[in-house]
């Protein structure tokens, strides 16, 4: 036992010596930091792609096929977690009056039912904003969506038997079978939006119809394929994760 | 359309596919549900191959080169589309489809499968293209992600544990790649290999340590997903634990993607070439070595895994030379390997659930229970001889193309020998797994399809035979026009024509020898010692704390090399 112990230890210690020997190089270097990409984007970046948020510039506009591609891992992620614990025996059973039966555990109480079924629209509000107001501020579709999940999250716990959450368990508006839909919708228009090519087909038509004259005016790109890949990665990544926790909470077994 | 969204349509078509496979998903059943899903795989593993032929003149013309959306280089993602693209793209897409027609028939099925499955198809064809770091790591998330998911999608015993232990050390691997991506970036300020590149030379170290340290670190992350040794431990459970289409996908074209991909990124790179050289050695090793652990395996899947292990190991060895002729050499080894590796993996697989049993030792008259489960005129058992023919590298099949290619490069050195014995250590290794095609012993139960383990009512219906076919089909095609394959692949790598056929009487002569020296040690591997041996080599140790300790091992002595040479 002791032996085995000492053994892990040496490896361990063997482990990290080698990491630090190769990584140490890497990070303890005083090579003057890159400038070039910050000062391009600095520059031009408003220009180029119209948001003042000049991260999702970055991630939404000069790379999106790696938020593409970063949308697809948590797609994959995500699948594959809601296969493993739809395979897991032994979850949480619902009853038939229509909660799940941790319902009636200790730290299930009459104030978490009324809390979460109050805070849940205010939640999903919040999420739309953080979801929609990426490109001016500090936010967009992934973190919009997770609010948005926790908003989903709320209601669901709000509803259990005995809450008085306002949605009836029998109303499957934020039910799995919604979520997917809304999940497959959401992949769908993120991968179209993606394409090379419909980003700027989108900003033409967008143009095209005036709603953005002003801004084009100045010789700055229309915004709105920006806001339409927030949208469809905030619906996305919302209804996977919701879809993930009600899920784990048993809800799909109503 | 232009050429650079005719260059995205083999990654976003599979995209495509999968979309739709994920709204039948949301579905739940019915006969839209199953039409959606259709035209999903349909849209993702058939259209590509119309892209692709589009793209042919244009790659003939040297290819096409650009970012994403046309941003600028500087920020956006460089993509590459050449004949390397085409060519580890007609690999992914031959192996992806072939081995999903056989999942039709003997699952997993439903459109979570076939959603992750073709999220899987598109992230090799985005592999293959990319010429931008980060990008690459973005691709290899993706892979590594999808092949978790359909490696535990088998119900099998151990394959949530094999997903699982290859998730941790490949996500391990993933922050060393991190590092190394920060390392190159912290000194040029670009993402793109030909930025990379460039800022590099103008540096007055070539970026020094950290441009050292940064390659040895990218290349090792990446040679896991190769499974070259000694970074090799995660891949036979992951393998042979899979579902048999899984498997075929796994070991056919998983493991040579990204190996491809790292050449084309170390090709840009200062020590590229000695990290190349160094990876290439490992590969001889690995053929070797690889090969007799699989002689002494009783799983005939486990069997076929450390097979897989091994002839990458060939295509690694060419690889690491670096010459686009060894390179063409590398990518016909690497592509005959997906059609007779797929080809065997589907058709044991099927020998086994027909038999429920999947011990070497012990399965016999495979023949006969075929028989009993559909398979009128011996079709599996025909497929799984032309696979083992050609991956024995007997002519007229492909493996003895590309095997005899191989060889010519190495000619009068140690790893001519070295791969010569991990030849006949190969056909070995089949001459003990065809014993599955002996009749049944005397007092054995008669009807081997009783057999607890054994897949209940498996039919071995028409996708599934279809699978077989093509692959075989395709096998003894290139085999037979083995010289005007070689001649279209280097044409397309920029390689010379290779001087004389693959027919000749000194390949033939050795092609004897391998099965001579493979019928001996056959022999010895029967007897009872060998078979002691054989016991001891599979009981031998292993645990993750090995996996981590071999990677880093690796990536230790692959920094020092590089350094050393610096």
């Amino acid at each position: 036992m002791r032996r085995g112990k000492l053994l892990s230890a040496a490896t361990g210690l063997a482990a990290a010596s080698l990491a630090l020997a190769v990584l140490a190089p890497v990070v303890m270097s005083d090579v003057d930091w890159p400038t070039a990409a910050r000062d391009t984007i600095a520059a031009d970046g408003y220009a180029a792609t119209g948001a003042t948020n000049l991260v999702s510039a970055i991630y939404l506009g000069y790379r999106a096929f790696d938020t593409l591609g970063e949308t697809i891992v948590l797609l994959v992620a995500l699948a594959g977690s809601v296969a493993l614990v739809a395979s897991t025996p032994g979850r949480p059973d619902l009853d038939r009056d229509g909660g799940p039966a941790d319902s009636r555990g200790p730290g299930h109480t009459d104030i978490i039912n009324v809390i979460a079924g109050k805070l849940a629209p205010i939640v999903l509000l919040f999420g739309t904003y953080v979801m929609l107001y990426g490109h001016t501020s500090p936010g967009g579709g992934f973190q919009g969506g997770v609010v948005l999940a926790s908003g989903v999250i709320f209601i669901a716990i709000g509803r259990r038997a005995g809450g008085i959450g306002r949605i009836s368990p029998s109303i499957t508006a934020f039910g799995p079978r919604t979520l997917s839909v809304i999940e497959a919708i959401a992949f769908a228009t993120v991968l179209a939006l993606s394409f090379p090519g419909s980003g700027a087909a989108l900003a033409g038509l967008i143009e095209a119809t005036g709603a953005s004259a002003g801004v084009a005016a100045k010789g700055v790109a229309a915004v709105g394929p920006i806001i339409a890949l927030n949208i469809g990665i905030g619906l996305k990544v919302g209804s996977g994760v919701a879809l993930l926790c009600v899920m784990m909470l048993g809800g799909d077994q109503e | 359309m232009s050429d650079s969204e005719l260059a995205m349509l083999p990654v976003f078509l599979p995209l495509a596919g999968a979309a739709l496979s994920l709204l039948a998903k949301a579905l739940h059943g019915g006969a839209k549900a199953r039409a959606l899903e259709d035209s999903g795989a349909f849209i993702g593993l058939a259209l590509p191959w119309a892209a692709l032929a589009a793209m042919l003149p244009r790659v003939l013309a040297g290819g096409v080169s650009f970012t994403v959306s046309g941003w600028s280089g500087a920020i956006g993602i460089a993509q590459r589309f050449d004949g390397l693209t085409w060519l580890v793209d007609v690999l992914g897409l031959t192996g992806a489809g072939a081995a999903y027609l056989y999942s039709r028939g003997n699952g997993p099925k439903g459109p979570l499968f076939t959603t992750v499955y073709l999220i899987q198809a598109s992230a090799l064809a985005m592999t293959a293209a990319t010429a931008d770091l980060f990008n690459l790591f973005v691709c290899l998330e993706i892979l590594g992600l999808a092949s978790y998911v359909l490696v535990a999608s088998s119900e099998k015993p151990g394959a949530f544990l094999a997903a699982f232990s290859y998730l941790a050390v490949s996500s391990a691997a993933m922050v060393f790649f991190l590092f190394g991506l920060f390392g190159f970036y912290r000194v040029t300020g670009t993402l793109s290999y030909e930025g990379i590149q460039a800022a590099l030379v103008a540096l007055p170290d070539g970026g020094g340590a950290i441009a050292t340290m940064s390659t040895a670190c990218l290349a090792a992350a990446i040679a896991i997903r190769v499974a070259v040794m000694p970074v090799y431990g995660w891949l036979p459970d992951a393998h042979a634990l899979a579902p048999h289409a899984v498997s075929a996908i796994l070991s056919g074209v998983l493991i040579k993607t990204p190996l491809f991909a790292l050449g084309r990124l170390l090709g840009y790179l200062p020590s590229g070439q000695e990290a190349m050289a160094l990876i290439g050695s490992a590969g001889v090793v690995t053929a070797l070595a690889a090969v007799v652990v699989a002689l002494s395996q009783k799983d005939a899947k486990r069997l076929l895994a450390y097979h897989s292990i091994s002839q990458i190991g060939y295509v690694v060895a060419a690889w690491g030379l670096g010459a686009p002729a060894a390179m063409a050499a590398a990518f016909l080894h690497a592509f005959y390997h997906a059609l007779f590796k797929g080809l065997l993996f589907l058709s044991v697989g099927t020998i086994t659930d027909a038999a429920g049993t999947r011990n070497v030792y012990e399965l016999r008259g495979a023949a006969g229970t075929l028989g009993k489960s559909g398979d009128r005129f011996r079709l599996v058992g025909v497929a799984y001889a032309v696979g083992a023919l050609s991956i024995m590298a007997l002519p007229p099949l492909n493996g003895f193309a590309s095997k005899n290619a191989i060889g010519y490069l190495f000619k009068g050195g140690w790893r001519y020998w070295a791969l010569f014995a991990a030849g006949a250590c190969t056909v070995a290794s089949f001459l003990k797994l065809s014993m599955i095609f002996l009749p049944a012993r005397r007092g054995a139960p008669a009807d081997a399809a009783g057999v607890a383990g054994s897949v209940p009512g498996l039919r071995i219906g028409g996708t599934m035979k279809a699978s077989m076919l093509i692959l075989a089909s395709l096998c003894v095609a290139t085999g037979l026009f083995a010289d005007a394959t070689t001649a279209a692949v280097s044409r397309l790598l920029g390689a010379p024509p290779p001087a004389g056929g693959a027919f000749t009487a000194a390949n033939l002569l050795k092609a004897l020898q391998t099965l001579a020296l493979g019928a001996a040690v056959f022999g010895l591997a029967m007897s009872k010692p060998g078979k002691r041996l054989a016991a001891a080599i599979r009981g031998r140790p292993r645990s993750f704390a090995g996996l981590v300790m071999a990677f880093l091992g690796g990536l230790a002595v692959l920094a020092a090399a590089l350094a050393r040479f610096g």
